[in-house]
């Protein structure tokens, strides 16, 4: 039965193996690893590229019909760099080619507004399906309204209003949740998500390959064959298999929290030097467990369905409707508002995630804590004992039986057709 | 070529695939099943969200000196309906029209607020306590400015201000809660929109003669239809999503029809057959493409069956129009995609042994080809630009035009033939590829991998730079500890250029003096040198100034860029020291010295130059540096590998570092002189790579 | 009319990144004429599978010539790779065909005339006694089975010259021995065989002369009585390791 030296043995032997097989180690650990730093120079050379861009632009804009009291807006357009003042015989059609950005066109007020001396209307012109001219229009609104409530002020003062009686109040708004709240916020949002998908493509490959990939290169009979009880095999991979996925979830947990920072900069902008991404110490064993059990369950599901292979590639297609079970609940439960509740405590990854999103900033519901690891286990029990149940067929352990998952369950787990595992194939 | 035989084997091709019955449920049967469970999932849980935040009745506090003012003015709100015209509300906008809100009094908001009994609170003050407030605010202000010199608020003129003396109510909240952040949006808008209309009030009470709104009105009008902004934003994304769609849909042919059939030995067989390498390679990139082509219209189909199903919900000003020619045209432009995706993928496909490592490789080339369909994302970038030679990257921004309604067919024409040429130059290479006895025959066991040592050192060079630069990335990221300019450079220099190279020399026991090419050097490349310092460095910078037409960079960065590295609290003598002399001897060690080294067999010495100034470019990170650091990499390794020794390239590196900060401090701006004198130095410095080739020592056991 | 495989000073050299070069083969003569079978005998490593992968030109040589019915592998490989079937242990099928459509796929991208190929997967199959399983698909084929459909495809298009690169290696017993046959069968069909073996028994009792190569080298080639009377040996082991002892020294 279960020796613990031969599955130590064992263990090391496949933890060996595996750090000296490329794909393993791609997709366990540098993956996890790099990919943030990869990313985070992605998006900053995108952006410091598009801000290039956009910068470049000289808006072209054509001024029409300005009064002659109002010269200070044609001044105020000239002084600035960006704008480059031009004229245009037909300058709608010069919009839609691209020639022109905008069309400045001052026109009389609406009747009952010409009661104020001076007052008229702009015409913008611009095309809303060109950066360019939209960039334009930007800057040309925002100097007509600087303009604007300069000449409102000075036309509301012979009414006897000072600007401040205009302006009534101000309304400012003040986030208290501290930088380390706003951290943990977004953290939750990402790290879970991404915490699961890495357990996942980090026991994948693992899984595929003590299993099909053995068979493949045909080791699995000589490991049929050494001097130690299969179940200790079995066990010694599963270990394996999940200390995999376990290190490409903790490894990329942290990759993400140094990372974060720096990749939310660009999109933050300076906000994000007053955030500390920092997880609280008391959530660090709490993920730590959840992750273990997360990673044995996801370790047991794979293994099972990439038994069934005999190659790499058909443990792959056996194995992929599993990853995206498991990816699918967490991919549309990224949005905040979410709070663990009892009745998804009870779905398995769900609760997980949530977890993992509450623990991180730092709220710990314990009753429903245990309630999602007592699921976890569940699920990993009801694995081992599907797993049991299959080994017991001797056609699958040595790698003969031709069918699929599917078949198996149907014609010898439920079915009538039990037989003992002589070989069909 | 002999189309019956490319006929006889895309047959025969096509019904390998398809007889693959769990590749065909895996690539097309999956994911139309999984699609619409992720839209119902999303759209619920979205749903749910959107409809609880809307029923919520908003618990707050007022406190301040003008509490009771707010009190009025929201009581006055909580009775009136507003007129949709009054609101001006965006599409995206929660509405306020079913806005509940209740104050709750209590004893301290603050604590009631993180204790979450109310979602939000907010404070009135008057004007002097405000005036007394922005004082201090102020103060505080400066004081931060002070200690983090040198970066500049980001206040633009534009943004409003309070002018002294007015009120000031603040709402708040918690950001880290979504039901305080959307309390807090609708009472935000609520406030703003009370004070319009309390404004507008008294101006009329005082006998103001028009609505402000009259005043100097805006009115913009776009003559851009509907359809054509629909366009212009589709276009955006259409090509990078299709192309996402064509990559994966074509791996999966394309990881088995070479890589497979090389892992099952079915390769060999092919290739004694009297097909030739062309016609293989011919059937096989029609296969790939064909199932490209496939999947990617099943995938369309389906998302368009959703989009009928209103499974996924368009803005209502989102109208579509597709004219016979646009839809003509985008085909004409799509299908040249495919082709080069097929290719691309069938080159990755002939250049892996393996069917896993056809994989491994498949990540890296989907990002490749995704890139350049990013072009239409950045703005302003048109067909009539050198864009047009880029493959991919010119259909992405053509279709982006087309999809305005341009039709600039010439450029147009110059694109297809752009992608005609990379399609069918990717199909010679993979053609070659199979011609390649490395990748096609079952290598022998590699005897450095027995014995290791130096032998195994150019195997695993490329990996040590990969993770000293990611190591170089995360720590500049990451620890601020090492952001000042000294330690940083310290760090950069000496721990990852003269570690990495230490740590590596040791671990495969390298000679030193030929790992660092520690040769002497003939006094006639000397001068040669010396001639290539001053004429190499503005070339360079005509180099950056050319880049800089296609890739303009943000001036604000090139300043800040300036600030940082040009302290005026360090004497001359020491930023020469660590701008110069540190980095031509750590760098030249890193680079031209073990990085050639590991290389040197594996490309020809021309194309080894342009590798490693490349691989010089992207250890300084910022884009905007890649070209001309890429550039002064190229002529640095030039040297090197002209005259055997590191040492004429040390030289040239510090010195060359020196002059530019030199050249700086003087206020001389060599990146503004004319043009001419760009063509001049360049001029000079052929020259003195002309001296070098004619004095050469060449670097020791090139490849031929 | 000339032989039907020419080989004169042919030369293989690769380029590895951590060794340099690496010759493979260096200089070798031979030819194989019509109705004979030509044995390439040689140690693992020897040089004999690149020589017969230069000569179905799946490689390309680095210096020298081969010519096979009077085509050159490096000038006109279709006209070669038409005129030749090739078969190895390492040339495989493809699983998810069927025995028949794996024999006609061979047939006709040879180009073997197109109005004839179904009578000649017909005569195939019931040549090689496949009719039984012709409609099986390959990857439920037994091993004697697949080398079966390997024979038949590689004589799909009816060549003149049939090179097998260690057809034996891994076959069992009886397999080998009508492996055996079958190339002494393609002999008496006036095909020039080329073959390669380290076993001797095979080549002592196929070949009608015989290639020692050693190193890249061919130290003779000679029938084998020839062989045995220059070096004065009784068994072709003998002759083998007095030539390539020799030439080690």
């Amino acid at each position: 039965m279960l020796q613990l030296s031969d599955i130590r043995l064992l263990y090391l032997h496949e933890l060996r193996s595996a750090l000296r097989e490329r794909n393993i180690v791609v997709n366990s650990i540098l993956l996890p690893i790099f990919l943030y730093p990869l990313l985070l120079w992605l998006v900053y050379t995108g952006i410091s590229f598009v801000v290039g861009q956009t910068e470049g632009f000289t808006s072209r804009v054509m001024l029409k019909g300005l009064p002659k009291e109002h010269q200070r807006l044609q001044h105020d357009l000239k002084k600035d760099k960006q704008v480059e003042l031009t004229q245009s015989d037909d300058p709608n059609s010069d919009i839609r080619s691209g020639n022109l950005d905008v069309l400045v066109d001052i026109v009389p007020p609406v009747l009952d507004a010409a009661s104020l001396t001076g007052n008229f209307r702009v015409r913008l012109t611009y095309d809303r399906s060109k950066d360019r001219s939209r960039i334009a229009r930007d800057r040309v609104t925002d100097h007509l309204s600087r303009y604007r409530d300069g000449y409102f002020e000075q036309e509301a003062q012979k009414f006897g209003l000072t600007p401040a009686q205009l302006q009534r109040f101000w309304v400012e708004t003040h986030n208290v949740a501290t930088g380390q709240q706003m951290g943990r916020f977004l953290l939750g949002l990402m790290v879970p998500m991404m915490l699961i998908v890495m357990v996942a493509v980090g026991s994948m490959y693992p899984a595929i390959d003590c299993t099909a990939g053995e068979r493949e290169k045909s080791t699995w009979e000589t490991l049929m064959t050494v001097a130690s009880s299969r179940i200790n095999l079995v066990v010694a991979k599963y270990l394996y298999v999940a200390t995999m996925g376990c290190v490409a979830g903790i490894l990329n947990l942290i990759a993400m929290t140094f990372s974060i920072k720096s990749m939310l900069g660009p999109i933050l902008g300076r906000r994000v030097e007053d955030l500390s991404f920092q997880i609280p110490w008391l959530s660090l064993p709490l993920i730590a467990v959840v992750t273990v059990l997360l990673a044995l369950f996801i370790a047991a599901g794979m293994m099972i369905l990439a038994s069934f292979a005999r190659t790499f590639k058909e443990g792959q297609s056996m194995v992929s409707p599993f990853y995206l079970a498991v990816l699918l609940p967490v991919m549309f439960l990224q949005m905040p508002g979410l709070e663990l509740t009892p009745g998804l405590a009870l779905i398995p990854i769900v609760n997980v995630c949530l977890v993992f999103r509450e623990s991180i900033a730092g709220i710990y519901h314990w009753p429903l804590i245990g309630l999602t690891m007592a699921v976890e286990v569940v699920c990993i029990v009801l694995a081992m004992w599907l797993a049991a149940a299959i080994l017991r067929y001797e056609d699958v352990l040595i790698g003969s039986y031709g069918g699929h998952v599917g078949r198996f369950v149907k014609e010898r787990l439920i079915g009538t057709k039990r037989r003992t595992g002589d070989s069909d194939g | 070529m002999n189309w019956t035989t490319v006929r006889t084997l895309l047959i025969h091709e096509l019904r390998m695939l398809a007889r693959d019955r769990r590749t065909v449920i895996l690539s097309i049967v999956l994911p139309i099943a999984v699609m619409p469970l992720m839209l119902f999932g999303t759209r619920y849980v979205e749903q749910r969200r959107e409809k609880t935040l809307a029923e919520t009745v908003y618990r707050y506090a007022v406190t301040g000196t003008e509490a009771d003012t707010v009190r009025a003015l929201l009581a006055q709100a909580r009775g009136r309906l507003f007129r949709s015209s009054e609101l001006k509300e965006q599409d995206d906008e929660e509405s306020l029209a079913g806005f509940r809100f209740e104050e709750v009094r209590v004893a301290s908001p603050d604590s009631s607020l993180k204790s979450k009994d109310i979602h939000f609170y907010l404070e009135a003050v008057n004007g002097r306590e405000a005036d007394a407030r922005a004082r201090k605010a102020d103060a505080e202000k400066k004081e931060r400015a002070r200690r983090r010199r040198g970066q500049s608020s980001d206040s633009t003129a534009s943004e409003p201000v309070r002018l002294p003396g007015v009120p000031v109510v603040t709402i708040y909240f918690q950001e880290d809660r979504d039901a305080s952040q959307a309390g807090l949006r609708r009472m935000q808008r609520l406030l703003v929109l009370l004070r319009g209309i309390e404004r507008d009030a008294l101006l009329r009470e005082r006998g103001f003669p028009v609505e402000p709104e009259q005043v100097i009105a805006v009115e913009p009008s776009s003559v851009a239809t509907a359809g054509q902004v629909t366009g212009s934003w589709i276009g955006r994304f259409l090509t990078v999503f299709l192309l996402t769609l064509m990559l994966s849909g074509g791996s999966i042919a394309a990881m088995d029809s070479v890589a497979g059939e090389k892992e099952r030995g079915s390769l060999e067989t092919l290739l004694t057959t009297a097909a030739s390498r062309a016609e293989i390679v011919a059937a096989k990139q029609l296969t790939i493409l064909f199932i490209a082509l496939l999947i990617t219209l099943i995938q369309v189909t389906n998302i368009l069956v959703y989009l009928n199903l209103r499974l996924i919900e368009l803005p209502k000003t989102f109208i579509i129009e597709a004219p016979p020619v646009l839809i003509v045209t985008l085909l004409l432009l799509f299908i040249p995609v495919a082709a080069v995706i097929a290719s691309a993928l069938l080159m990755l496909s002939a250049y892996a042994k393996s069917f896993k490592e056809a994989q491994m490789y498949f990540f890296p080339v989907y990002l490749v080809s995704l890139a350049p369909a990013l072009a239409a994302v950045l703005p302003g970038v048109s067909l009539r630009s050198a864009i047009a030679v880029v493959p991919v990257a010119n259909v992405s921004v053509a279709v982006r035009e087309v999809m305005v309604g341009k039709y600039d067919w010439p450029m147009i024409g110059v694109t297809l033939l752009v992608m005609a040429v990379t399609a069918g130059w990717m199909m010679r290479v993979s053609a070659r590829m199979l011609s390649m006895e490395r990748l096609i025959t079952a290598s022998e066991a590699d005897v450095a991998d027995l014995t290791g040592g130096p032998a195994l050192f150019p195997k695993h060079v490329l990996r040590w730079y990969g993770v000293m630069w990611a190591v170089i990335f995360a720590v500049a990221a990451n620890i601020p500890e090492l952001a000042t300019l000294k330690r940083q450079l310290f760090f950069n220099e000496v721990v990852i250029f003269l570690g990495g190279p230490a740590l590596m020399i040791w671990k495969y026991r390298l000679n030193v003096r030929e790992a660092l090419a520690l040769r002497p050097v003939k006094p006639l490349a000397w001068l040669a040198v010396l001639l290539a310092i001053p004429s190499g460095l503005v070339t360079a910078l005509g180099v950056f100034r050319l880049a800089n037409l296609f890739l303009p960079v943000p001036e604000r960065l090139l300043e800040r860029f300036g600030q940082e590295f040009m302290p005026s609290d360090i004497p001359f003598w020491q930023l020469l020291l660590l701008l110069a002399v540190l980095p031509g001897i750590c760098e030249e060690i890193g680079f031209r010295g073990l990085l050639l080294y590991g290389l040197r067999r594996k490309f020809r010495p021309v194309r080894l130059a342009l590798v490693i100034g490349a691989i010089f470019g992207l250890f300084h990170i910022a884009l905007f540096r890649l070209i001309p650091t890429a550039f002064l990499g190229m002529t640095l390794t030039g040297i090197v590998l002209l005259t055997g020794s590191i040492f004429p390239s040390m030289f040239a590196h510090a010195a060359s570092n020196a002059l530019s900060f030199w050249a700086a401090r003087q206020g001389l701006s060599l990146h503004t002189l004319d043009w001419w004198w760009y063509l001049a130095t360049a001029a000079a410095f052929a020259l003195s790579f002309y001296l070098l080739y004619r004095v050469r020592t060449p670097y020791p056991d090139l490849r031929a | 009319m000339d032989e039907p495989v020419v080989v004169r000073s042919l030369t293989k050299t690769f380029y590895d990144e951590s060794r340099g070069e690496v010759r493979a083969v260096q200089g070798i003569d031979f030819e194989c004429r019509v109705g004979e079978i030509f044995g390439l005998l040689g140690a693992n490593g020897a040089g004999k599978t690149t020589t017969l992968r230069m000569l179905a030109t799946i490689l390309v040589p680095t210096a020298g010539s081969a010519t096979i019915m009077g085509h050159d592998v490096a000038t006109d490989p279709m006209a070669v790779r038409r005129n030749l079937g090739f078969y190895s242990a390492s040339t495989a099928l493809y699983p998810r065909l069927t025995a028949r459509e794996t024999i006609e796929f061979f047939a006709r991208i040879n180009q073997y005339p197109s109005d004839q190929v179904a009578r000649r997967v017909d005569y195939l199959i019931d040549r090689f006694g496949i009719a039984s399983y012709a409609r099986a698909r390959v990857d439920k084929l037994s091993t004697g089975m697949k080398q079966k459909v390997s024979i038949a495809r590689t004589v799909a298009h009816d060549p003149p010259l049939l090179i097998f690169d260690e057809p034996t290696v891994g076959l069992d017993v009886l397999n080998a021995l009508e492996m055996q046959d079958i190339i002494k069968e393609f002999r008496a069909q006036g095909k020039a065989v080329l073959f390669s073996t380290h076993i001797m028994s095979e080549a002592e009792k196929l070949c009608d002369r015989i290639a020692i190569i050693h190193g890249g080298h061919i130290l003779a080639c000679d029938t084998l009585d020839n062989l045995r009377q220059a070096t004065g040996k009784r068994y072709l082991e003998d002759v083998f390791v007095h030539y390539v002892k020799s030439s080690d020294e």
